[in-house]
């Protein structure tokens, strides 16, 4: 049976959303949603420590995998983007079912002392350098 | 209408001027970012859900004047002191984003949630709007 609304006088009276206000600053930047360029990913090189963030609104630790080998990193999920039960989607931007991203470390990192935490959709993983990528200091001495 | 009906508080109402991450395009203007949503609609009301990941519902302001619905949210600067960015995808700054709202919408009514980085605003319809909708059934 066809419940859907045909008719709705109202449409004109309330329309919400699909309307959206221009933007309002210039440098406003929107997002990729393909698969491929999900999620985003920063990495930043501290002393002894790489560390990787990703932005993976609505991704539970349970629905993601994080591996390293040969020297790549690799994250790969699922996010529920589903239209809701009985709703209509007006507006669609966000993206991905189900994704996987690779990318390259740029040191050897042990396995051991690596963390990961994901809070409020933000990934942070702390990759250890192994004892060989680290800098060392060669000390010099008069001879 | 003019109601301004902040759902959350405790955050300031202009975005933090944010220095790009970038070092050798150091710059000191404002940078906003435009939260991804969807927007469902169903009898009773819509529903807007955007991806602003970094944010938490203490940052998360949501204020409705003269049939604009804006959100915005608050992402602090958490690399400071942490090295050398190698590489990066994605700034550090504030979410923003807004929307026009008819007057179907009951604005005393819209509520919001904020979990994992994901904003969820209920924007009920106004009843009269909801007993306009005239259904047709296929027979």
């Amino acid at each position: 049976m066809n419940t859907r609304a045909l008719f709705t006088p109202a449409t004109n009276a309330m329309t919400l959303v699909r309307n959206e206000v221009e933007r309002m600053f210039d440098n406003v930047f929107s997002y990729g949603n393909s698969t491929r360029t999900f999620p985003s990913l920063n990495m930043i090189e501290g002393e002894n420590t790489i560390y990787v963030e990703a932005e993976l609104p609505g991704v539970s630790m349970n629905d993601l995998d994080v591996t390293v080998q040969d020297g790549m990193l690799t994250l790969s999920g699922r996010r529920d983007v589903a239209t809701p039960e009985g709703a209509s989607t007006l507006r669609r931007e966000r993206g991905v079912l189900e994704f996987e991203r690779s990318i390259a470390l740029p040191t050897n990192v042990e396995m051991e002392g690596t963390n990961a935490v994901l809070r409020n959709g933000i990934l942070t993983l702390e990759l250890p350098k192994s004892v060989n990528a680290r800098a060392r200091q060669v000390p010099v001495t008069e001879g | 209408m003019n109601t301004n009906m902040t759902t959350y508080t405790d955050c300031c109402g202009a975005g933090q001027e944010v220095a790009s991450m970038n070092h050798d395009h150091a710059t000191k203007r404002p940078q906003y970012y435009r939260a991804p949503v969807d927007v469902h609609e169903n009898d009773e009301l819509f529903t807007i859900v955007a991806d602003m990941p970094g944010s938490t519902a203490e940052g998360i302001e949501i204020s409705v004047e003269d049939n604009t619905l804006e959100v915005r949210g608050k992402v602090y600067n958490r690399y400071q002191d942490l090295g050398r960015i190698l590489h990066q995808e994605y700034g550090i700054g504030d979410f923003h984003r807004r929307f026009r709202i008819g007057d179907g919408i009951d604005a005393s009514q819209i509520t919001a949630t904020c979990k994992d980085g994901i904003l969820t605003v209920r924007l009920p319809k106004t009843e009269s709007v909801q007993a306009r909708t005239i259904e047709v059934r296929a027979e």
